[in-house]
């Protein structure tokens, strides 16, 4: 699943992400109706929660973003159970030598790829650069020298700030005596209240982003503070339920214009932004969950990163921390008889909807919107796509923020007011 | 004999497995070109969040260019002054590397 989704660039686009849910969950159906369920842990359950708090959105957001968003979440929730239902040894030393692949393929590939930072196959060079750092976190716990050093010498290649930091943080950290890790600390901690003024200004100061190992060592967040003031006061506006699942994007368009990035680089911020303080407290409940287990890192390196960074929209860059999480659950209790017939059955429903949306989604990327509207159903790209005055008109009345619509907006006189 | 529960779970077994082929071949035959474009060198999630518009760019670009002499000609027949003539190539120019510098941003 990690090789596929590293390959399908990162797993990043819709189709990709909700056929692979589809998979997993139809997956897990047949083989709870076949025996092998067991009680899913808290971690599971938390990510279950979040999922259906992003679909429950589409009652005070836009239907269709919160359709699009949600089988993403739901593969997330599928990978943890599905490593939960799997022998943990054969699981993480399988996921290891994935990653080990991906970091393989990206080193062999350089040549082959322009630019200077090692990106492909994941496509984004700091996702990727997780994904390395994952594969290194892994080796050291499992003892692994080759598949270590790939890794290793490939999230160096990235040139990945986030990545590296937490990377070299969870290395050195864990296995510092006690005192000295409690006064390192504390040090950096007052450090950092002393100097907060001068490295946010730095932070937050425009400059080039060099795509070489110059990068290493500029402050710059290259207009992230930007993108997170944006999510924000979305947040702000929408304390509790938020703006609605993938709804940021929308927001940036209107502050910054229609060439706005698709994420707020801050997977708390943007959870605030769009689920609110509830998505936000069930998305740090499966966090916490997970890291209370997490003896390899890999969760932690996760939650680091993401903070600043959109790693949680790439499937190949959160996968091996889900895996991970869901592999660090301890066995538990075999699924009684009508406890697996239930878990199968929701697993098919939830498998069958992704897989829907999937081909909707695939028949949108393909070029065919006319046959993906009825598959996406409270989405106006479709209806965007087909480039018509009736398609536009239909998109205005399904979801008139929808950002595609206005490139046509000016060919076909903007959306008319609601309720005429 | 096979107990009643004992045969829903066979059918959720089946099910499930049968949906997954169904899903496989109907995005293989409607939609294979959503998994070739991913899998191809050309798809690029990095260009997709910091350049979501790509198409709409490209798509402006061609249409300005497309359209830029008959634009011309137009105004040259309802404009006989060298300055106002001057004026609108220079805007036209500044209009097309706007649109230019706009797609580049994307590569």
């Amino acid at each position: 699943m990690l090789v596929t989704a590293a390959l399908l660039a990162g797993g990043y686009y819709e189709s990709t992400y909700s056929l692979l849910a589809a998979a997993v969950w139809l997956g897990l159906a047949a083989a709870a109706a076949l025996g092998g369920g067991r009680r899913p842990s808290m971690a599971f359950w938390a990510l279950v929660g979040l999922a259906g708090w992003s679909l429950l959105s589409a009652a005070w957001g836009p239907t269709g973003p919160a359709l699009a968003a949600t089988p993403l979440l739901a593969l997330y929730a599928g990978a943890v159970l599905a490593a939960e239902w799997l022998p943990r040894g054969p699981t993480l030393r399988a996921l290891l030598w994935a990653i080990a692949l991906v970091c393989l393929a990206a080193l062999l590939g350089k040549p082959f790829v322009s630019g200077s930072r090692l990106s492909w196959p994941v496509t984004y060079a700091n996702g990727l650069g997780l994904v390395a750092v994952s594969g290194v976190l892994l080796a050291v716990g499992l003892r692994r020298v080759a598949p270590g050093a790939v890794s290793a010498l490939a999230a160096v290649l990235t040139f990945s700030r986030g990545a590296l930091v937490a990377g070299a943080a969870l290395l050195v950290a864990p296995r510092l005596p006690r005192r000295i890790g409690i006064a390192l600390a504390l040090g950096l901690a007052v450090l950092a209240v002393v100097l907060a003024r001068p490295l946010a200004a730095r932070f937050a100061a425009p400059a080039p982003d060099t795509r070489d190992a110059h990068r290493l060592v500029t402050l710059s967040g290259h207009g992230r503070t930007r993108l997170w003031r944006i999510a924000w006061r979305e947040g702000r506006d929408h304390p509790l339920l938020g703006g609605g699942a993938g709804t940021w994007p929308r927001y940036a368009v209107r502050a910054e214009g229609l060439g706005a990035p698709a994420n707020a680089h801050s997977l708390y911020l943007e959870t605030f932004a769009e689920l609110g303080a509830v998505g936000l407290a069930l998305l740090v409940a499966f966090l916490a969950a997970a890291l209370r287990r997490d003896r390899l890192f890999l969760v932690a390196a996760l939650a680091i990163a993401a903070a600043a960074d959109w790693d949680w929209q790439l499937p190949a860059a959160t996968l091996p921390a889900l895996i991970a999480a869901g592999a660090a659950h301890e066995p538990a209790r075999v699924l009684r008889e009508r406890g697996a017939v239930g878990l199968a059955l929701a697993a098919l429903a939830v498998g069958v909807a992704c897989g829907l949306h999937g081909l909707g989604a695939a028949l949108l990327e393909s070029g065919r919107p006319s046959q993906a509207t009825r598959l996406l159903p409270g989405d106006a790209r479709p209806d965007a796509a087909l480039g018509t005055r009736a398609g536009f008109l239909r998109g205005c009345r399904a979801d008139p923020g929808e950002p595609a619509l206005f490139y046509q907006a000016p060919h076909f006189g903007g959306c008319p007011a609601s309720g005429s | 004999m096979i107990s009643p529960l004992r045969l829903v779970r066979l059918t959720i077994a089946v099910a499930a497995v049968s949906a997954l082929l169904t899903v496989g071949a109907l995005v293989a035959l409607a939609a294979p070109k959503a998994v070739t474009k991913a899998a191809s060198p050309n798809a690029n999630a990095a260009r997709a969040v910091y350049c979501p518009d790509k198409k709409q760019r490209q798509d402006q670009l061609s249409a300005f260019i497309r359209t830029m002499v008959a634009a011309r000609k137009a105004y040259f027949k309802t404009h006989p002054k060298a300055k106002d003539r001057t004026a609108f190539l220079r805007q036209q120019q500044s209009q097309l590397h706007a649109l230019q510098r706009a797609l580049g941003q994307c590569s």
